[in-house]
């Protein structure tokens, strides 16, 4: 009778270990969920998790293959920054655990209690901090990590979130100043924005210098919006090699303008290693079905693209841009950043 | 415990156990083979071609040469035969046919219409070299030259742009299909021309005209003692509209003759004039011509697509280093009015291989670009649409024997360039190409590299080491 007590006891101390365990891990993924969302968010443009033997090969291959692989199959199979946020939480309740039983240990052999409780708390807590003040070092730093929330807010198409992020302060970088009036762009405020701006000049549009694959994947963006999709392909392609080949976002602008083009072979090629993305697959999926000249034209984003290429061949360049962009006015009146666009550039000509 | 180990028996047996040939449906339809190797020509001592049955159903392939016969089952969506077996067949025959049977129901099977794999008793070459980059624009990332062994499926790098500090490389090309001696250029840091022996580069330092032009496209003399090189002023924009995505073009191009003992360059009007763009050289594997392209120099911002190659020769004599001062057309791009790129003449000097574009020299990215051969006997053009697609065909070259070609094409998707092997008989006549094959057939559906410059090589190259 009394094992039996004891036992029921023991049972109940284990519960509560466990779901002292469990609501750790929990409140480890509640506070870093906001916090690592930008940078997480960053990263995951440009990286992800393929079931793809050829890539899982290669990539076990490199150094620091396992840690990345690991890394990226829970961010992909977690959904995202959500899957970092477990990743993160779990990992460091992981090591506060162990680091907690070792010291236990050690003080029970010098005959001291173990404070095992304790010792498991600050662990935890000096490993959420860390991970804390990793993030804040490496990213909280101005300009940088503005323009990578605004990536992210671009990457999802959310404009009023760029807008939202700058505040009433207008940044005085060419980089930021680009997101700001794409977004100002796309939700028709750019003449009126670009006029209160203190760097008014062409760069303040487009880049003229691009030193890193994000700005070219940038300006990939603008072009895109613009109509410009030759231009949009260059620049996702070019930064798409730079980052290894494999951007799921740079991939799916790939997949987008070659769709436009009717390059339908070389679509499917960046489709199919969507597909084998658990992130990506559903996009991939319906894009799969855009492979022919009807469903591109009665698709209400690429169907418009496409009527922006321009009847007569021309060789697009940001000189050229002002008649470019009145070309693809003539032939789609409706496309507004191009409007958007045209208008600004005509605004720095009469200055 | 004993049903246990009869369970395990039971695995071990059902996993070891062979495809068998099943009583199937014959169906009138090709079989839907990826890549396409139905009725390709192969040298016996090529790797194993494999492929994937297209259809969505579990699949396998009945393999019969002579009196032999190996059924292989789809592993992993591909039929891929073992290198042992694929040895025992070639070996036997001039010809192995296949026969795809797939199961569209749970015990009904249908039967494709067989087509054949023929094998060449004349060998290829053992080893081809490429370099591997992606077909981009004006950025690079990784890339190398790399050296494929083509009777297994290894491929090991000679030189990759991580131990040149990132620098681009490229127009490597061998002499007499031999590893040992291989040029080749680096830009950026390390810019410059090299030349290995025995995998030792040095790199090169011409003199004898100033300024010194920049060196691009190489082409060896068969004595090994002189290098013609092109120097061009490429530029390329990009196409708004248009089948074609850019276009590359040169602004000024001449045609150098580097003597590699003396390192002095010499030239002369007639492959180096103001009036003329000259491009793309290559000897005749006697030594006695200098085979080069030539278009009119016109504004090329103006009229890109106006500027049209002519293909063209003079005399070359090696012992005192003179240049001819007649040159004959060959080919003639004002009469043809398209424009023609990347002589190539084989081995025995019978055949010239070539590209032929609606304009400008840069085949790779025009979609139109086939490859024609004329006959250097005749002077006649022989048939080569065996070769091409409506894809881009262009950098090719000859197999010391002269009885193979190695070609690029984009015809899988239409921008990635994958090297593809044909055989040439002694008529001239041209077989089917075949992709090079891969160990897993779906490899080249996956790669994001182009294979550039793909030339064979009698032998392995040892590694690159730059001094």
């Amino acid at each position: 009778m009394k094992r039996i007590k004891t036992n029921q006891s023991k049972l109940k101390v284990n519960a509560v270990r466990a779901a002292a365990v469990v609501l750790s891990i929990g409140a480890g993924y509640a506070a870093l969920r906001g916090f690592l969302d930008d940078s997480v968010c960053f990263d995951e443009q440009w990286r992800t998790f393929y079931w793809n033997r050829h890539w899982l090969a290669q990539e076990w291959a490199k150094s620091g293959g396992a840690m990345r692989l690991t890394t990226l199959f829970f961010s992909q199979f977690c959904s995202t920054v959500n899957g970092a946020a477990w990743l993160y939480a779990l990992a460091t309740t992981t090591l506060s655990l162990a680091l907690a039983a070792i010291v236990g240990r050690l003080m029970q052999r010098i005959g001291r209690n173990p404070h095992f409780v304790t010792c498991y708390a600050i662990f935890w807590l000096a490993g959420i901090g860390t991970l804390f003040a990793t993030e804040s070092a490496t990213c909280n730093q101005g300009t940088e990590h503005s323009f990578k929330a605004m990536m992210c807010q671009i990457g999802r198409n959310d404009w009023h979130a760029v807008i939202d992020g700058i505040g009433h302060e207008t940044p005085d970088n060419y980089l930021l100043l680009n997101c700001l009036n794409l977004a100002y762009a796309e939700t028709g405020q750019l003449p009126e924005r670009f006029l209160q701006q203190p760097l008014r000049d062409v760069e303040s549009l487009f880049v003229l210098e691009i030193p890193s694959p994000y700005i070219a994947a940038m300006l990939s963006d603008i072009y895109w919006s613009i109509g410009e999709i030759s231009m949009a392909q260059r620049y996702a392609f070019e930064a798409n090699e730079k980052l290894g080949d494999l951007s799921p976002r740079l991939l799916k602008r790939l997949v987008q303008t070659n769709i436009v083009y009717g390059h339908y072979a070389v679509a499917e090629k960046y489709l199919r290693w969507l597909e084998s993305s658990p992130a990506h697959r559903s996009w991939a999926e319906r894009h799969r079905r855009l492979l022919d000249d009807a469903a591109v034209e009665a698709d209400p984003l690429l169907g418009q693209k496409r009527r922006c290429i321009p009847a007569q061949n021309c060789f697009p360049s940001t000189r050229s841009l002002p008649y470019d962009l009145q070309i693809i006015l003539s032939q789609v009146p409706d496309h507004r950043p191009s409007a958007q666009y045209l208008q600004a550039i005509q605004m720095l000509k009469k200055q | 415990m004993k049903f246990r180990y009869f369970l395990y028996f039971a695995a071990l047996v059902s996993a070891c156990s062979s495809p068998v040939e099943q009583d199937a449906e014959m169906v009138a339809q090709a079989a839907p083979v990826w890549p396409d190797v139905a009725n390709v020509t192969v040298p016996r001592n090529l790797a194993p071609v494999r492929f994937v049955v297209d259809d969505d159903m579990p699949s396998q392939a009945i393999f019969t040469a002579v009196d032999q016969c190996c059924i292989v089952g789809d592993d992993d969506g591909q039929i891929a035969i073992a290198p042992d077996d694929w040895k025992r067949l070639a070996a036997s025959a001039d010809s192995i046919t296949v026969r795809i049977q797939s199961q569209d129901g749970d015990s009904h099977w249908i039967e494709y219409e067989p087509f054949a794999i023929r094998i060449s008793a004349d060998s290829i070459d053992p080893f081809l070299t490429y370099r591997l980059i992606e077909p981009g624009y004006e950025v690079w990332s990784e890339m190398g030259i790399y050296q494929r062994d083509l009777t297994t499926y290894d491929e090991h790098a000679l030189l990759e742009n991580s131990e040149t500090n990132g620098g681009c490389m490229n127009c490597h090309t061998s002499l007499h299909n031999n590893g040992d001696t291989t040029l080749f250029h680096l830009r950026a840091e390390m810019a410059g021309t090299y030349i290995a022996h025995n995998g030792e580069a040095r790199r090169i330092a011409p003199h004898d005209i100033d300024p010194v032009p920049t060196l691009v496209y190489p082409a060896w003399h068969p004595t090994g003692r002189y290098v013609a090189f092109s120097s061009n002023r490429t530029k390329q924009a990009f196409h708004s509209t248009h089948r074609n995505r850019i276009e590359v073009f040169d602004t000024s191009s001449d045609i150098y003759i580097y003597e590699v003992e003396s390192q002095r360059l010499i030239t002369c009007p007639t492959i180096h004039s103001d009036a003329a763009f000259e491009t793309y050289p290559t000897f005749s594997p006697d030594g006695r011509w200098l085979y080069f392209c030539s278009a009119d120099s016109l504004n090329v911002f103006a009229a890109y697509d106006s500027v049209r190659y002519s293909l063209c020769r003079v005399a070359f004599d090696a012992d005192g280093a003179i240049i001819g001062q007649d040159v004959d057309t060959i080919y003639n791009a004002h009469t043809q009015g398209r424009s023609a790129l990347f002589p190539r003449i084989s081995p025995d000097g019978r055949w010239l291989l070539f590209t032929v574009a609606d304009f400008g020299n840069f085949s790779i990215w025009h979609r139109e670009a086939d490859l024609h051969l004329l006959d250097l006997h005749t002077g006649q053009e022989v048939p080569a649409d065996v070769l091409n697609s409506p894809e881009s065909e262009s950098f090719h070259s000859w197999s010391s024997n002269g009885r193979w070609i190695v070609f690029s094409s984009r015809r899988m998707d239409g921008l990635y360039t994958r090297p593809y092997l044909a055989h040439v008989d002694a008529d001239g006549q041209l077989s089917k190409p075949v992709v090079v094959p891969q160990s897993h057939a779906r490899f080249y559906q996956y790669s994001m590299k182009s294979y550039n410059v793909p030339e064979f090589s009698r032998s392995q190259s040892v590694k690159i080491n730059i001094k």
